[in-house]
């Protein structure tokens, strides 16, 4: 017996199923099973070769003679007759279920008459030379780069990890020098709009205000971010603000309480919980944490770190949303949570200004926000050059400028080390090159 | 066709949590947007309760690893060590305590802040390094880029740098903030087709 196989599937199909069992799709009779075509195709006996000629060209004859219809209907029939195999399918007649069983209800000649040469489309895409461009950039940049070329044994080799150590050395004694010996000293960098900016939201600040302040940068990271923050946290403290602290990294929770006991030291202004600030604690979810923290800080942070109640402070009887504060600056190392406060915080921040205190590594995801129309960062400070450039213009000196000018020396020696290295390395990398050709030569 | 019951009831939550999530944002409807806040909290809780898993998780891990003798346990001892003492330390003193503090100052800053700098280091040999494997045009772009930006941050005594900070801001005002717009608003389309393709049931994360 003939094995019957869906048309769309291509899975074997029982010989009364009026639907496939796999694809679930109805099958229609006029539809050819593949596996009968298929077996035509591919094992034609010489005799079915002979009949099929044949019966072609009686066809041909036949149609001369008779109207289109007619001469369709019968060149079917005809050629179905002389195939054994193909006067079979014609038996099986309609499975669709109104049909079932009936034997040549539809008829073949529309569709037959409908077959025609499919008219010839254009495939080719009109494309001006200024899109052939693009289309030449666009492929140029989804390239691969070139691989590095594999290192090859050179006369001249210096250890990886001698280098390593010779370049630690050198940077670690750039560092120390300035700060033990005060020479070189660097001019400090001027006051830039930045830092104006910024410093107008501090000095439009009144007494006792609260102000949010969120440290969300890792200790790895407090080398820079303590040095851009200082002059800042230490003109909000001559402003006796009543700062809420608090984290959406763990150790940002103590980082805080760190950061403010040291600018109080530095400032000689004391500063203590809960009378001038609260440290709310770690908030965990990233992204989701924040959120919730914007629908709610309250039922968020229902107590402090310490355990007691957090809102119970005169100065913070008036907050119930994020909206409530005064201000909220953002101290952070991560594009990833600073983009999730923007996101989050800054559609339900209404009115009160969202500052960034944020790493060099950051600035160029961050300053999109800062520069857009309206703002989403309402002031920014990058790095030890940002500090340094704030505390020039409060006329501070602590923090960045201290150590300004370790800082520039150090990048110095590195840009020197670079500069020299990489001449080294080029003109190496020439002879070999050189080499290298002489002996293909 | 077999339906896969679990994954189904899987797929009805997390849809039904995206949808009111979602709805929250736009239609201001107080039960919608107290079943939001709800959910939101549920969340922070779920992952308040993973980061203790993960320190526990952590703890079984090395203990398993001293008990068993394997390689590197020693440094398994430290971390057991070091966990637990800041565990006590914070239990009993407090999180914000002077202890709890001098743990911090004197362990976690050093060891953290030397890190990074050794990434300094490190990065400033790749950057030697490089026109050793890689000697074409680019690479000598890059260079010349990563010495603009670098000498266009700081100021110097004898010369006057400034031109070289203005150039450095021109990079970061054109091709850095084009190139970063670009980065941000592919990253926004990937969230938002990731989120479609959550709630459409075509991606199941939480099958895994």
């Amino acid at each position: 017996m003939e094995e019957r196989l869906c048309p769309y599937c291509g899975k074997p199909i029982g010989p009364d199923d009026t639907s496939c069992p796999f694809c679930q799709k109805e099958l229609i009779a006029a539809i050819p099973s593949p596996t009968v075509e298929k077996k035509q195709d591919a094992q034609p006996t010489s005799i079915d070769n002979d009949v099929q000629t044949d019966s072609h060209q009686d066809i041909s004859k036949e149609n001369d003679a008779k109207p289109d219809s007619i001469s369709a209907s019968e060149t079917t029939n005809a050629t179905q007759s002389e195939d054994k195999s193909s006067e079979e399918k014609n038996k099986r007649g309609e499975i669709i279920k109104p049909l079932n069983g009936l034997e040549d209800i539809l008829p073949i000649q529309p569709v037959i008459d409908t077959i025609t040469k499919p008219n010839p489309y254009s495939i080719k895409v009109n494309i001006t030379p200024s899109e052939q461009k693009n289309i030449q950039l666009l492929q140029e940049l989804s390239k691969d780069s070139p691989p590095a070329r594999p290192g090859r044994k050179s006369k001249i080799f210096i250890p990886k990890h001698i280098l390593q150590i010779l370049i630690g050395t050198i940077l670690i004694l750039t560092i120390i020098w300035p700060i033990l010996f005060d020479k070189p000293s660097f001019p400090l960098p001027e006051a830039n709009i930045n830092s104006s900016a910024f410093s107008q939201y501090i000095l439009s600040l009144q007494n006792n205000v609260p102000v949010l302040i969120a440290f969300d940068y890792n200790p790895g990271y407090s080398g820079e971010l303590d040095a851009a923050s200082l002059p800042i946290l230490e003109q909000l403290m001559q402003r006796d603000v009543y700062l809420i602290l608090l984290s959406t990294s763990p150790s940002g929770v103590i980082q805080a309480e760190r950061v403010i006991n040291k600018t109080s030291e530095m400032a000689s202004i004391p500063y203590s919980s809960p009378a001038n600030y609260v440290n709310l604690g770690y908030i965990p979810g990233g992204a989701t944490g924040l959120n919730s923290l914007a629908a709610g800080i309250r039922t968020t942070f229902p107590q402090s770190i310490n355990g007691e109640p957090a809102w119970q402070m005169q100065q913070l009887q008036n907050v119930h949303s994020v909206a409530d504060f005064q201000l909220v600056i953002v101290v952070t190392e991560s594009v990833e949570t600073a983009r999730a406060w923007i996101e989050q915080v800054r559609p339900l921040l209404r009115d009160t200004p969202l500052l960034m205190i944020v790493s060099s590594q950051v600035e160029p995801l961050i300053t999109p926000y800062y520069e857009a129309v309206p703002r989403q960062v309402d002031g920014l400070i990058v790095g030890i050059a940002g500090g340094s450039s704030y505390g020039v213009f409060t006329g501070q000196s602590g923090g960045s400028n201290e150590i300004w000018s370790a800082f520039s020396l150090s990048i110095l020696v590195a840009v020197a080390l670079i500069l020299i290295g990489s001449f080294i390395n080029a003109t190496i990398s020439s002879s070999e090159q050189d080499d290298h050709d002489r002996g293909n030569g | 066709m077999t339906v896969n019951v679990k994954s189904l009831f899987l797929y009805i939550i997390a849809v039904f949590s995206g949808l009111i999530i979602l709805a929250g944002y736009f239609v201001k409807i107080p039960v919608l947007i107290n079943l939001r806040s709800q959910l939101l909290n549920w969340a922070i809780i779920l992952l308040g309760v993973a980061l203790l898993i993960g320190v526990v998780n952590l703890t079984l891990v090395h203990a398993r690893k001293i008990i068993r003798g394997k390689s590197g346990f020693f440094f398994s001892i430290v971390l057991l060590i070091g966990l637990f003492t800041t565990l006590i330390v914070g239990f009993v003193y407090g999180p914000t305590s002077q202890w709890s503090l001098w743990i911090f100052n004197q362990i976690q800053v050093p060891i953290e802040t030397s890190l990074v700098a050794l990434l300094a280091v490190i990065l400033i040999l790749a950057a030697i390094r490089l026109l050793r494997r890689k000697p074409d045009g680019i690479s000598m772009v890059f260079i010349f880029t990563i010495l603009i930006v670098l000498l266009g941050t700081i100021t110097l005594p004898w010369i006057d740098f400034s031109l070289l900070g203005e150039v450095r801001g021109w990079l970061f005002r054109v091709p850095v903030l084009g190139g970063a717009r670009g980065i941000l608003i592919g990253i926004v389309l990937g969230i938002i087709a990731t989120g479609l393709r959550v709630l459409i049931g075509s991606d199941r994360p939480y099958e895994d």
